[in-house]
């Protein structure tokens, strides 16, 4: 790095907090009314799942989550190496694709044309759209969802336009992954749902999120509807769904796996649809 | 409450705590570009260490391991700020920095209009001072993928900030 961009993150080191950090001891007891919290709200949660007869959505595994994985010594990692995007033995036939063309991106045609517009979308790009449950799901572990670290390459697209209340959201994420691999991926996105899916409940010290799978097998090989409902605190700090509902479609055709969150309860079953048209 | 597995050790928690805290604030600042939101994450990281203080006190390296934790609280909350699009309208921006120096504000500024990947590499090489290989390690992609997220994000930087990017990995 230059020394002139060096200066930059030299000052950025020295800048103070807004507010002194809170006592050793005030962290503590942080960490021990928390875990007084989850022992609490996991304890409702099994009562509150128990209640909730047969269906397609969640289970909550009602001990505490082990730990994150301690950070991996560098040495020990094993992550395979991602092909290269310019394989460099001879061309097939029929090359592999190795990366996310434009036109299997939606467009705002696709989406009904008019009132559409062009979103920024950095938040999509990167880590697996799952990842970060974390905070909310202790059992939750990107370790435990391999298929991640096959993945060749992403492409991501969002619109938005004027809603009669709040602005509708269209994102579209395509992933490629290494032959094979894409199915694993939708194997992980089934176990993060399973794992992760929970309503919030009085004692939450984290606003979880619930996921109830819909529909599958609407379009391309593989697919998954799923509703999904956030939760949020209120001004009274109480734990509350946030807004209505809205869907996540999950497609995978041949090696690609396309996700589409539509910020609306409107059906994203048709989009997913022409997702897949495109990605064929 | 803490593990159960052995007693947690309160004094080297504290003493954890006090040395690495503002490395830690440093690079949720960062990331986040909203120094109370990092301030708030990085607390948060630390209670959850404490809970699990017994093993995670017993890691070699537990710095990283309430980095990575508070990454992920971060990286939740953008996305759930994301998608709550009316909170998002009730709230608007982050507030602005209060009281940093301009080349400060320059630098978060800039860092916030990389995509998340770039800025993560970014911060955890060049503000955390990770090599390359516990980057990759932490993020849990190749090293390859991790130079090439250094050098996009340098170039950004760079062209943003209006300074010269010369170096290389």
């Amino acid at each position: 790095m230059s020394n002139q961009l060096d200066e930059f993150f030299e000052q950025l080191r020295g800048q103070a907090p807004p507010a002194p950090f809170a006592p050793a001891a005030a962290v503590r007891r942080r960490g021990r009314q928390r875990a007084n919290r989850q022992a609490v709200s996991v304890g409702v949660a099994v009562l509150a799942v128990t209640g909730l007869g047969a269906g397609s959505v969640v289970t909550l595994t009602g001990a505490p989550g082990p730990d994150p994985a301690p950070p991996a010594a560098t040495s020990s990692r094993d992550t395979p190496e991602p092909a290269p995007t310019s394989p460099t033995s001879p061309p097939d036939p029929e090359p592999t694709r190795t990366e996310v063309p434009a036109p299997w991106l939606l467009t705002a045609d696709d989406l009904g044309g008019a009132g559409w517009e062009p979103a920024g979308n950095e938040l999509l790009e990167g880590e697996w759209y799952w990842d970060g449950a974390q905070a909310w799901c202790p059992e939750f572990r990107i370790e435990d969802y391999p298929s991640i670290r096959q993945r060749w390459d992403l492409g991501t697209v969002s619109w938005v336009r004027d809603g009669e209340a709040v602005p509708e959201r269209v994102d579209q994420i395509v992933e490629l992954f290494e032959p094979g691999a894409a199915q694993s991926n939708l194997a992980d996105v089934r176990a993060y749902v399973q794992l992760c899916s929970r309503r919030g409940v009085d004692g939450d010290e984290t606003a979880p999120t619930y996921y109830e799978v819909e529909e599958t097998g609407f379009a391309g090989d593989e697919s998954l509807l799923l509703r999904v409902e956030q939760y949020a605190f209120n001004e009274d700090d109480q734990i509350e769904p946030v807004g209505e509902f809205h869907r996540v479609a999950v497609v995978r055709v041949g090696d690609a796996v396309t996700t589409i969150v539509y910020q609306a309860s409107a059906d994203v079953r048709e989009l997913a649809q022409r997702a897949a048209a495109r990605m064929g | 409450m803490p593990d159960t597995v052995g007693v947690p050790d309160q004094t080297s928690f504290d003493a954890f705590y006090r040395a690495s805290r503002q490395r830690l604030f440093n690079c949720l600042h960062a990331l986040t570009g909203d120094p109370a939101e990092a301030q708030d994450a990085v607390h948060e990281a630390y209670a959850r260490a404490w809970q699990r203080w017994s093993r995670v006190g017993g890691y070699g390296d537990p710095e990283a391991w309430v980095r990575t934790v508070a990454r992920r609280i971060a990286v939740s909350r953008w996305r759930r700020t994301r998608n709550r699009l009316v909170a998002h309208r009730r709230l608007g921006e982050p507030p602005a920095l209060p009281g940093p120096g301009p080349d400060t504000v320059a630098l978060v500024t800039a860092l916030r209009k990389l995509p998340v990947a770039q800025r993560t590499a970014i911060v955890l090489h060049h503000l955390a001072g990770l090599p390359v290989a516990e980057v990759a390690a932490e993020t849990g992609v190749p090293e390859g993928t991790v130079k090439a997220r250094l050098s996009r994000g340098r170039r950004a930087l760079a062209q943003q900030l209006g300074v010269s990017e010369d170096a290389h990995v």
